[in-house]
């Protein structure tokens, strides 16, 4: 009794071209149409501006939660840490600013104790961060 | 003579390395990117022994809610905020100071904020 011989595979490769033509697609998109996020806390809801002008802060930012817990490079941090913060930030460079990357339904108070404290510890071009409203 | 015929096979990239940082690179900025648009707001704070100036250069504007500004004490929605600065702007005031109060949220207060920027204030704080 005789078999049939397996047909030779083909080279894989063959076949992996037009998925790679797929990825690239997928990548340059991605590449092209978007923007990283400037923070990583997806908990945070940002406030909506009409107008969206001048990319988003630098690598200054100070991250609060509607709760009102503050957090500073994703670890939570107390209010005399986020002043030792803003105080090391002032002594280095005063010019550069600080972020704020507040949730829209804070309350607006806190935001502004925070700003003052940025303010006192000698920070004052202070900014929020807001995304476009859709 | 004789030469040596080298035949060299044509060298090809390796698909699978290749494919491999294609995807690292498509699954990276898929996590790490948006297609929000951001824009950061300048806040300032009010400074002490800052500017001096007339009182009543100075409009006080209480965020209680969004419905609920109180331009120097009288109650307007957020559509009337605009018309009422310039009102108090033709009245002389150059300056202004947003205060939230209450319930008010960051949400209120960038609404406020940016009203009062592009009306023909000169200078807007924010105090407590």
């Amino acid at each position: 009794m005789r078999f049939k011989q397996q047909p030779e595979k083909k080279d894989p490769g063959e076949n992996l071209i037009p998925l790679i033509n797929v990825i690239f697609l997928m990548l340059i998109f991605f590449l092209a149409a978007s923007t990283i996020r400037p923070f990583s806390d997806r908990q945070i809801k940002l406030a909506e501006a009409a107008k969206a002008e001048g990319a988003g802060g630098g690598l200054r930012m100070a991250v609060i939660r509607e709760d009102g817990s503050v957090y500073l490079g994703g670890q939570p941090a107390d209010p005399s840490a986020l002043q030792a913060q803003f105080t090391a930030w002032a002594a280095d460079d005063a010019k550069r600013g600080v972020t704020l990357v507040a949730d829209q339904g804070m309350k607006a108070e806190h935001l502004i104790k925070i700003v003052t404290q940025a303010n006192n510890a000698g920070i004052s071009n202070v900014k929020l961060l807001t995304r476009k409203a859709r | 003579m004789q030469l040596n015929d080298v035949k060299r096979k044509p060298s090809t990239i390796g698909l699978t390395p290749l494919i491999d940082v294609v995807f690292l690179l498509l699954i990276f900025f898929m996590l790490a990117s948006t297609f929000l648009k951001f824009s950061a707001m300048p806040i300032s704070g009010a400074k002490s022994g800052g500017q001096s100036g007339s009182l009543s250069e100075i409009a006080i504007i209480q965020v209680r809610g969004i419905e609920n500004i109180r331009i120097n004490g009288e109650q307007v929605g957020i559509s009337g905020v605009l018309a009422q600065i310039e009102d108090l702007v033709s009245k002389g005031v150059t300056r202004a100071v947003v205060q939230p109060a209450q319930d008010a949220t960051v949400q209120d207060l960038v609404k406020v904020l940016e009203v009062t920027k592009s009306s023909s204030l000169k200078s807007v704080v924010v105090v407590r």
